[in-house]
């Protein structure tokens, strides 16, 4: 598998939402530097928590969302910056199958029409004439065949003629006229015909019965209209499919049975496939390499069996122990706090570092493994805050110094477990240093600085974690993780994780 | 190719669409004259409007001999106006007196439109059940909650009867307009003088000075004959001219303008929607502006100020000033439309099937065509319905205040004004008739587009939702 050719190379890839409101602010960063390489022939997963950017990404790589920054190369070419022909010749290669087949179907058409429509945009057939020597090729909808294009239709230099199989019409079909010094090739059977055969032939390669031609999309289970799903994506001969969550959308038992037409298809017309799925049971089950996302970026990249059974990245082992029943595999379940950070301001250093289980700790104070926990997330919530959008009310409040106390009070309380001693002052179960750090960032929060509260805690309590922004490590065959403790000197995220959460 | 020509034989070796077919054809040719003679002279008119050409050749040959092919529903072949000759009726249908012969004629035409009605929704079901590929499709969903729309019905047996109304126009009255009110003096009548025993014969113009309706004194109410034994179903007008053939020919202008003046701002309303939900951003705002800017304008003024500069103009002297009216609607009356459109468009454009045309390459023109256009037809239809009352009501208040359309063209606004002095006195019925009818037609397009709405969107509450108050408003 790793000898195949890249089909695909994505190269930094970003894209930034922009809200265009006129005090600029943030972007969104749903798709920040992302790299990697889907070879020919190979389904490649991705997972990720929703809104980590999967689909994104999958978008821009079929240049339905144009990219800020970055390149999708193809045969050379970078497909995010192409426009005319050549992005009709991509749109033709590349296709998308989507997430709810009844929302991508048109319920006003029929099956027939829906499948067809790529076929009469892009004016199908031109068929592909194979001439021995170097003769011109002339007629309407046949072109010369060139580079490695599949030949349609081949001319021998004896004037033998010869139609591919499964071409959408037979050698009676057309006459070929050889004698000049140019090729000409006169078909008989109208593009209308050609196209509704293929039409039928595609109903059928999808499982689909000839009589659903002229059925609606409304009379179909979601399992049916997902095949018309594919079928149009399958129409203009793609060599690359972007399937996006194609069964997560369907019932249980529908879903293997649309992965098993999936992987025959994939089998019996060379199709490479982006798998992007947050069910990572099916992605086990189909890809062959897996990518696993956060905020936009990549954090794990590698053989899928080995992904799942020896993960190498935090992130993937806290996503892997999420699954129901997997913990025979990763032992303790390691559960992932709180959501994800907001794309529009990611954590610094390390996107994972606000959840991470095998987050690097300052040495100099010795807090117990909960309280770290508590403190990370006293850290989200008070960064979380001074972002947020304030109302007219809030924002007087706080140039006023009027602080509901008791949202801060009540944080503490729930984070570190504390209790309020006599004079109505919370108390917190910690060494004093760590403890006073916690009363001063708590005494920030209640006078409206939210962001000097966190950079406090930051400042006392963070690492090279939220300093630094992991580069993507090689971790061998094939594999590579975004994780600073990759590095020599610090222990490896399984290793810190079997201590901290499995060692009892 | 082949497959349809042997479709339609098929169709015709079978029975009972064969018997539909034939209807049909028996139906076309009842009126066949008529039509021929409406193609003809569209032809000619066309062909004299070509700079150079003054003479048509031999289609005025064409045409005369077009005019002979008798039809069914005109006034040549169950005639009403005759005489009384003492003994019984000259000139009249089988010597009917002339308000029988007159109500023969007008219940035929409108049985024959009742018939050609049916015969259509005959042929769509035959089509549907044995022709059709598809055996459902969303749009039978559509027709068939619309059957059960028993408010919607009434409301399309009104419009029907009004669209009926101007498309028979000529065979309707009792009279025809230029009888009986353009040129009067150009022709004669006949009537039975009971003072001398005798048929006599007098200018319709001076028959028409001793029908007048100018109050308890003088009046030929509904109903009624005058003293020349001329039939006025709705009575005469304040100049005793006929009102009856003065609403029928009116309904023609009312539809023409209002029809042509609502398909202009739909297709106006619907491009622009269409556009603006599809590239969202600048494009929507500037069209928001646009739409703003002309809905700040005061329709009313415009209109005066329109007709007023343009009175001189070419312009104005098409169809009696009411394609001017219909442009001067459609200009303004394009921004209702596209602000009720511009939401439904705006949600379709964000449903995933517009991406997935676009990941194929779908050209953007197309995808506005087959991916939107038909979820916002049904609203254009609604909307387009129920403006259509609207622009009724305008047509006729510009004549009531005397602009508009330029008399002596009839139009029923102008009818109300004329009989506005004597609606508390015996003629009546000037002003109420026309009055009713414009209540009645206008009430029939509201409702065909309530029905029209509940068929297409089964949610909305008919009970005043959403689109109903803005509705209302267009």
């Amino acid at each position: 598998m790793s000898e195949a050719e890249p089909f695909l190379e994505v190269r930094d890839l970003k894209k930034y939402y922009d809200d265009g409101g006129l005090l600029g602010g943030d972007p969104v960063k749903a798709v920040d530097g992302v790299s990697f390489d889907i070879r020919e022939g190979e389904t490649l997963g991705l997972v990720g928590e929703s809104g980590c950017g999967k689909t994104t990404l999958g978008r821009t790589i079929l240049n339905l969302e144009t990219a800020t920054e970055g390149e999708v190369l193809a045969d050379e070419t970078d497909v995010t910056s192409i426009s005319g022909r050549e992005l009709r010749r991509w749109q033709s290669q590349a296709q998308m199958v989507f997430q709810d087949p009844d929302a991508s179907l048109n319920d006003r058409m029929t099956v027939g029409e829906i499948i067809r429509e790529p076929l009469d945009a892009h004016d199908w057939p031109n068929l592909a004439v194979s001439v021995a020597d170097d003769r011109e090729v002339a007629g309407k909808r046949v072109h010369r065949a060139e580079g490695d294009e599949r030949r349609d239709v081949t001319v021998d230099a004896d004037g033998g003629v010869s139609v591919r199989e499964g071409a959408p019409l037979t050698r009676e079909d057309l006459t070929v006229d050889a004698d000049g010094d140019r090729v000409d090739v006169t078909l008989h059977k109208h593009a209308s015909a050609m196209r509704e055969d293929r039409v039928r032939g595609l109903l059928e390669q999808v499982g689909l019965r000839e009589e659903h031609f002229y059925r609606y999309p409304h009379q179909f289970s979601g399992g049916q209209s997902q095949r018309v799903g594919i079928a149009r994506a399958l129409a203009l001969e793609p060599r690359f499919l972007v399937l996006d969550e194609p069964v997560s959308a369907l019932d249980v038992s529908v879903q293997a049975r649309i992965i098993n037409l999936l992987e025959d298809l994939q089998d019996e017309l060379g199709l490479t496939f982006l798998f992007i799925a947050h069910d990572l049971s099916v992605v086990r089950h189909i890809a062959d390499r897996v990518a696993v996302m956060y905020l936009g970026e990549v954090m794990e990249l590698g053989p899928t069996e080995e992904v799942f059974t020896d993960p190498s990245h935090p992130y993937t082992e806290s996503l892997l122990s999420a699954i129901p029943g997997s913990m025979v595999e990763t032992g303790e379940r390691i559960t992932l706090r709180g959501t994800p950070p907001s794309p529009r301001d990611p954590p610094s250093g390390c996107r994972f570092s606000s959840r991470c289980p095998a987050k690097i700790r300052p040495d100099e104070y010795s807090v117990s493994g909960e309280h770290w926990e508590a403190l990370d997330q006293l850290h989200s919530v008070f960064r979380a805050r001074s972002n947020a959008e304030k109302g007219i009310v809030d924002v007087v409040k706080e140039r006023l110094g009027i602080q509901d106390v008791s949202t801060v009070d009540e944080l503490l309380l729930e984070l570190f477990d504390a209790e309020r001693d006599g004079d109505g002052g919370i108390s917190i179960e910690m060494p004093d240093d760590a403890a006073s750090v916690v009363y001063e960032a708590a005494e920030l929060a209640r006078a409206g600085d939210e962001a000097g509260a966190a950079e406090r805690l930051d400042d006392a309590f963070g690492s090279v974690c939220s300093e630094e922004h992991p580069e993507a490590n090689d971790v061998g065959a094939g594999r590579t993780s975004r994780c600073l403790r990759h590095r020599e000197e610090y222990e490896d995220p399984d290793a810190v994780i079997e201590q901290r959460y499995r060692s009892d | 190719m082949s497959v349809t020509t042997s479709r339609v034989a098929d169709a015709l070796t079978d029975g009972r669409t064969a018997l539909w077919a034939l209807v049909g054809l028996l139906l076309f040719l009842l009126e066949a004259g008529a039509f021929l003679n409406f193609v003809v002279g569209l032809t000619i008119d066309g062909i004299l409007a070509l700079p150079g050409v003054d003479a048509a050749g031999f289609l005025t040959t064409v045409e005369s001999a077009v005019r002979e092919i008798p039809t069914l529903l005109s006034r040549e072949t169950i005639p009403n106006e005759g005489y009384y000759d003492g003994s019984g009726y000259e000139g009249t249908f089988l010597g009917l007196s002339p308000a029988i012969a007159w109500a023969l004629r007008a219940t035929l035409v409108y049985l024959y439109a009742f018939a050609a009605f049916g015969w259509g929704v005959w042929g769509y079901r035959i089509y549907r059940r044995n022709y059709r590929a598809a055996d459902w499709t969303p749009r039978d969903d559509v027709f068939d909650r619309f059957r059960g729309h028993k408010w919607g019905i009434f409301g399309l047996v009104i419009v029907f009867m009004f669209v009926t109304m101007a498309v028979f126009a000529p065979a309707l009255g009792p009279t025809t307009v230029d009888q009986n009110m353009r040129n009067s003096y150009g022709y004669e009548t006949k009537y039975w003088d009971s003072d001398s025993g005798s048929v006599e014969t007098i200018l319709v113009g001076d028959a028409n000075l001793d029908s007048l309706s100018q109050g308890n004194d003088q009046n030929i109410g509904p109903w009624t004959y005058d003293d020349y034994g001329r039939f006025h179903p709705f009575g005469t007008m304040q100049d005793g001219s006929d009102l009856f053939t003065f609403l029928v020919v009116g309904s023609r202008i009312s539809l023409v303008i209002g029809v042509l003046s609502v398909a202009l701002s739909a297709s106006i309303a619907a491009t622009l929607a269409l556009t603006s939900a599809y590239y969202k951003g600048r494009v929507d705002l500037s069209m928001v502006l646009i739409s703003d800017a002309v809905m700040a304008m005061p329709q009313l003024l415009l209109l005066i100020m329109l007709t007023t500069v343009l009175r001189e103009t070419w312009i104005n002297e098409v169809y009696s000033g009411g394609f001017l009216l219909a442009l001067i609607f459609a200009f303004t009356g394009w921004t209702y439309m596209w602000r009720s459109i511009r939401g439904p468009a705006l949600q379709i454009s964000e449903r995933e099937w517009i991406d997935a045309a676009r990941s194929f390459g779908q050209t953007p023109i197309t995808i506005m065509r087959k991916h939107m256009l038909p979820y916002v037809t049904g609203y254009l239809l609604i909307y387009g319905s129920m403006t259509l009352g609207g622009a009724i009501i305008s047509i006729a208040g510009l004549s009531y205040l005397g602009l508009g359309v330029a008399p002596p063209t009839p139009e029923w606004g102008r009818a109300v004004n004329l009989g506005q002095d004597y609606v508390r006195t015996g003629s009546w019925h000037i002003s109420l008739i026309p009055g009713i009818l414009i209540t009645l037609v206008v009430t029939g397009f509201n409702a065909l587009g309530d029905g029209i709405r509940d068929a297409i969107d089964p949610q909305s509450d008919s009970a005043g939702g959403e689109t109903a108050g803005a509705g209302g408003g267009a």
